[in-house]
């Protein structure tokens, strides 16, 4: 059985992919659903006669609702699970197992980071699947060609935070550490984001950028953060294989 | 011709010398124990053999590539999710060779999982991920093994069996064009070391104490055999003064005789014939006088006659 076979194996036992795509479909399916039930919900219960009045909930508007959910909840379980997935280290004898048979850390990170990424990527599709199919029903037709561009935004932004992760996971011994660094730095990010002068380069700029390319005329900026995103996440995987490849076990 | 030679290994971490410098030589088809007390720098000379860790000093001549260099470890971890026999077949597919299910059955039969082959490794015990830790380790068709105290999670006859295969696989066999494999062992228990292995380097500190054969080891200290038999042992007494490679013989208590001889290996070759010939009913024979065990609490400078804090210091 070879690298490729084994991380595949990995990722069905683990249930680490049915994780991945339960939290993107929930994502996915629920996030239309509250919007189109919002207006109903702010005014139900005892309101002392204030009546809430909300601009109509829009296709838009429910887009917007899951690329804020992905952005967030989808970040973090994708941090997670990718952690606990490519700490290679955290248990001695059995880095040492996979050390003394792939002597080359190009070989020992490669099938893990893209396997475990290409579930990322899938779930990310069945959930943008999902919304669209939700937000379709509920309110009406979703640009598709929008949709797509947008989707392969979010894929470039979970690319991104894998790479971070794995780079973390060849410093850190433990899950708990990779993902607690990859998280800190991925709010770092989302914080220098609101100073202006930057924000259009940074990669976080790319994980909600999903309504951004079904509003026409909005996306305009968003190539920056597409180079830096790129850019970053080979950099982050070549930097990681470094890493490895100097670390003693 | 050696398999394996070090040139002033040496190894620290921070201020702590784990490796000060050991000059190691492992003849090919050897079966080499490497012994010393806790943290005598065992571990951390195997792991810098297995390409775990960098040397922080000192060279290393191996007689083979490094990916025909297995390591077994003394606690082997597996993924959980796992069977014994995907285990074996990954450890295979991981060194790139070709997928062979009827040798990985062999190798499960050969270290006795062959029973629990389908089963995840997730519920095994220790005992049995050493068993397939040493089942990993062979797959590959290794030139060196090196094994970490592999028998000490196993029970007695656990022990004996895996002893049994490590000495095995460095018999040679005539039908392996590549000849037999090199095995270093470490091992806290003398016994297995004394069992199956001929050569033997003592470690104490991060140094090397002795280096050399088992037999000589022996023989440098503990030239001396005791026979017990029933009584009388009056015919036997006269036999073995007569025998060119006794030095002299007493007679301790009844039936029980110190040969203090002149030549260790005609010894050991002669004496069944000698009590053969005189109709004795041997009860026991071994060794008079120190034992490896001595020798080695002499060596390392350990043991349970030093006072606990000096020994603990040892270690």
């Amino acid at each position: 059985m070879g690298p490729w076979r084994l991380e595949l194996i990995r990722a069905w036992r683990t249930r680490r992919m049915i994780v991945l795509l339960a939290a993107f479909v929930i994502v996915g399916l629920g996030d239309p659903v509250l919007t189109y039930l919002l207006p109903r919900l702010v005014n139900r219960g005892p309101r002392d006669g204030v009546h809430v009045i909300l601009p109509r909930q829009t296709a838009l508007d429910a887009i917007t609702g899951v690329a804020g959910s992905l952005a967030e909840l989808g970040t973090l379980v994708v941090a997670v699970v990718a952690a606990a997935t490519l700490v290679f280290d955290g248990r001695p004898a059995l880095a040492a197992f996979y050390r003394t048979r792939l002597r080359r850390p190009v070989r020992l990170v490669l099938p893990r980071y893209l396997v475990l990424t290409a579930a990322a990527l899938l779930a990310l599709a069945a959930g943008i699947l999902a919304a669209w199919y939700e937000t379709t029903v509920l309110f009406g037709a979703v640009p598709a060609a929008s949709l797509a561009a947008g989707s392969g935004l979010e894929a470039l932004w979970f690319c991104f935070v894998t790479s971070l992760v794995v780079a973390f996971a060849s410093v850190a011994r433990s899950a708990g550490a990779a993902a607690g660094s990859a998280i800190a730095v991925l709010l770092a990010l989302a914080l220098l984001g609101s100073v202006t002068v930057i924000s259009s380069w940074l990669p976080t700029r790319l994980s909600d950028s999903l309504p951004d390319l079904i509003s026409p005329g909005s996306a305009g900026d968003i190539w920056h953060a597409v180079l830096v995103a790129a850019v970053g996440a080979a950099v982050l995987v070549v930097a990681a294989v470094w890493r490895l490849g100097r670390r003693e076990l | 011709m050696s398999a394996l030679r070090t040139q002033g290994l040496a190894k620290a971490y921070g201020r702590t010398q784990a490796l000060a410098g050991i000059d190691l030589d492992v003849p090919a088809g050897a079966v080499y124990g490497l012994i010393g007390p806790n943290g005598s720098g065992k571990t951390t000379a195997l792991e810098i053999l297995a390409g775990l860790r960098r040397p922080g000093a000192g060279q290393i001549r191996l007689a083979m590539p490094q990916d025909r260099v297995a390591y077994a470890p003394d606690a082997p971890e597996f993924e959980p999710w796992l069977t014994a026999a995907e285990v074996v077949d990954v450890a295979a597919g991981l060194l790139g060779r070709p997928r062979d299910q009827a040798a990985v059955a062999d190798i499960l039969r050969r270290v006795g999982l062959a029973d629990a082959a389908r089963r995840r490794v997730g519920g095994f015990s220790r005992g049995m991920r050493s068993r397939l830790g040493l089942a990993a380790a062979m797959i590959g068709g290794p030139l060196l093994l090196l094994a970490d105290e592999p028998a000490a999670a196993l029970d007695p006859g656990g022990r004996l069996e895996v002893l049994e295969l490590l000495a095995g696989l460095a018999s040679p066999d005539p039908a392996d064009p590549e000849g037999p494999v090199t095995v270093i062992v470490s091992s806290h228990d003398l016994g297995d070391i004394e069992r199956i292995c001929g050569r033997i380097a003592v470690m104490a500190r991060g140094r090397l104490v002795y280096q050399g054969g088992v037999g000589e080891l022996l023989a440098q200290a503990s030239p001396a055999l005791r026979v017990v038999v029933r009584p009388p042992a009056g015919t036997l007494l006269a036999a073995l003064s007569a025998a060119p490679w006794a030095g002299s013989v007493t007679q301790v208590s009844p039936g029980e005789l110190r040969i203090d001889v002149t030549d260790q290996d005609e010894a050991e070759r002669r004496l069944p014939a000698v009590l053969a010939d005189c109709g004795a009913r041997l009860i026991e024979v071994g060794r008079a006088g120190p034992s490896l065990q001595d020798i080695f609490f002499d060596l390392t400078g350990t043991g349970p006659s030093r006072a606990p804090a000096e020994a603990m210091a040892g270690t």
